[in-house]
């Protein structure tokens, strides 16, 4: 049977995995209104 | 199988393993059998299952009208090795999933929370249960459209496709679900008999596959847009999710790597030659100058190519316009179920009871019947729903493939199985140019209506 690992304690987010989920959370607000606003302008006739 | 365990104290306590230990530890043994007695085949027929599956489950309804339209408005020509590249770069992505998911024995949805915090997670959730929903709509729209062809009425056609969900489901077992589905998947294959039927012209598609051409009309808009489209019928979020996911629940261990590789590899190569054999069928509309725009969908491709292909390979086209539809259905449903639970930390595994696993077979069976509904909804947004499925896959895809990118170049977790600094610039860059991509095409999407052209 394979067993799960244990994982390592998580550990503060540095460097430039820091940077790049900064300019991922900038993205997300950019595109989720994007993706609402698209959704909802197709629906007028 | 009963036995013991410590406790939170230390004390020796009863273990009675859940259904699913036991399920997956049987399969384990048939594994083992297969390995100790070397008979490579039979241990590569018992591993082999999610690449297969995540790769011709993402040939699906969208998938394979975007294929059609691409042979029908170009031919046989600059498509033919592109649609190979995209497969290509889809193996390499699919590829690090799966190691992510026997390194850590951890779905997608569930690491991301461990490593990056909850509300990454509950963003991961949100936008999988939210794209899936939406691409579960489309994927009853081929099936609607695929069964019309043959004058099936619509509620049947629904109806009858989540019921089929459903049932794979009740079984209860990853290894009979996972079976079932590809049994259904093999129809995928029905593309490649109504591309013979239409008599390609061999010499052509080898010129096509060694010259990466011709490109009728040159560089023009229409055709930038399906090449997006066609990165976007290949690389999706919820493959991402539903092979790590699988993975873990079929319980592959670091010893069945290589087998999890050629599955991936072999699903890959299939998908492919199906994706390829829909461009050349199409491209006998191309051949005979019929106008792309008045097709819209999987029914009207298959009538638009009866009088070409005969009324056999018309009707090989709408059968495999609804399998697409259904195995999508099948493996999109299950990767929502999979992803929401993982973030929920509610039980999620195909072999687990209705009883322990509520949550899980609620997310998935509620998603189809939602979509469902909806399809069969008079003046339902069917078309919002077409370009938003859009939109979201490819917007959506860049975050997706970062915290892959992330996760398996985590040393701590990944072990010697985390990224080499070669293969991270390769997955890298294939990341960078697949987001760039997606944001171009969500972009050709969008302009229009801020500009008052027209969709899409």
């Amino acid at each position: 049977m394979t067993e799960r690992p244990a994982l390592p304690p998580r550990r503060p987010i540095t460097g430039f995995t820091r940077v790049l989920l900064v300019v991922l959370r900038v993205y997300v607000f950019i595109t989720v209104p994007l993706v609402v606003f698209t959704f909802f302008h197709t629906l007028k006739p | 199988m009963n036995g013991a365990a410590f406790g939170t104290e230390g004390e020796l306590v009863p273990w009675i393993p859940m259904r699913e230990e036991v399920l997956r530890a049987r399969d384990r043994a048939r594994v083992q059998h297969a390995r100790s007695t070397n008979r490579p085949m039979w241990l590569f027929a018992l591993l082999a299952g999610p690449g297969i599956l995540v790769m011709l489950g993402e040939n699906d309804g969208p998938s394979m009208l975007s294929y059609a339209t691409t042979g029908a408005s170009f031919g046989v020509g600059f498509f033919i090795p592109f649609i190979v590249l995209t497969f290509v770069l889809a193996y390499i992505v699919q590829e690090m999933v799966v190691r992510i998911g026997i390194a850590t024995r951890r779905g997608h949805a569930e690491l991301i929370v461990d490593r990056f915090g909850t509300s990454w997670g509950r963003f991961a959730m949100g936008d999988l249960a939210i794209g899936n929903l939406l691409t579960l709509v489309t994927e009853f729209i081929a099936i609607r459209a695929g069964t019309a062809y043959f004058g099936v009425p619509p509620t049947i056609a629904v109806i009858g496709a989540a019921a089929l969900v459903a049932l794979a489901m009740f079984t209860r077992r990853y290894m009979t679900w996972e079976r079932i589905v590809i049994a259904l998947a093999v129809g995928n294959l029905l593309f490649i008999p109504a591309a013979l039927l239409a008599h390609p012209d061999g010499a052509a598609i080898a010129r096509a596959l060694a010259t990466w051409g011709p490109i009728p009309g040159g560089f023009s808009m229409a055709f930038f847009t399906l090449v997006l489209a066609n990165i976007g019928a290949t690389v999706t979020p919820w493959m991402l999710f539903f092979q790590q996911s699988a993975v873990v629940d079929k319980g592959l261990a670091r010893a069945d790597l290589t087998q999890a590789r050629v599955d991936t590899g072999l699903g890959a190569t299939i998908a492919a030659i199906v994706a390829i054999a829909t461009i050349v069928a199409a491209a006998t509309l191309y051949n005979h100058h019929v106008d792309v725009r008045t097709l819209s969908d999987g029914a009207n491709f298959a009538t638009a190519l009866k009088p070409f292909i005969g009324s056999t390979g018309a009707a090989l086209f709408a059968l495999g316009m609804i399998e697409a539809g259904l195995v999508a259905a099948m493996t999109i449903s299950t990767s929502s179920a999979y992803g929401v639970c993982e973030v929920l930390r509610a039980k999620h595994s195909l072999n687990a009871e209705f009883s322990s696993a509520r949550t899980f077979y609620a997310t998935g069976l509620l998603s189809v019947a939602i979509a469902g509904a909806i399809v069969l909804l008079p003046h339902a947004p069917l078309l919002s729903i077409s370009i938003t499925v859009n939109v979201i896959a490819t917007l959506l895809m860049a975050p997706a493939l970062l915290f892959v990118l992330l996760l398996a170049s985590d040393g701590e977790i990944m072990g010697d199985l985390k990224n080499s600094v070669r293969s991270n610039a390769v997955a890298g860059t294939i990341v960078a140019t697949i987001a760039l991509v997606g944001a171009a095409y969500a972009l050709t999407i969008v302009v229009p209506f801020f500009t008052g052209g027209s969709a899409g």
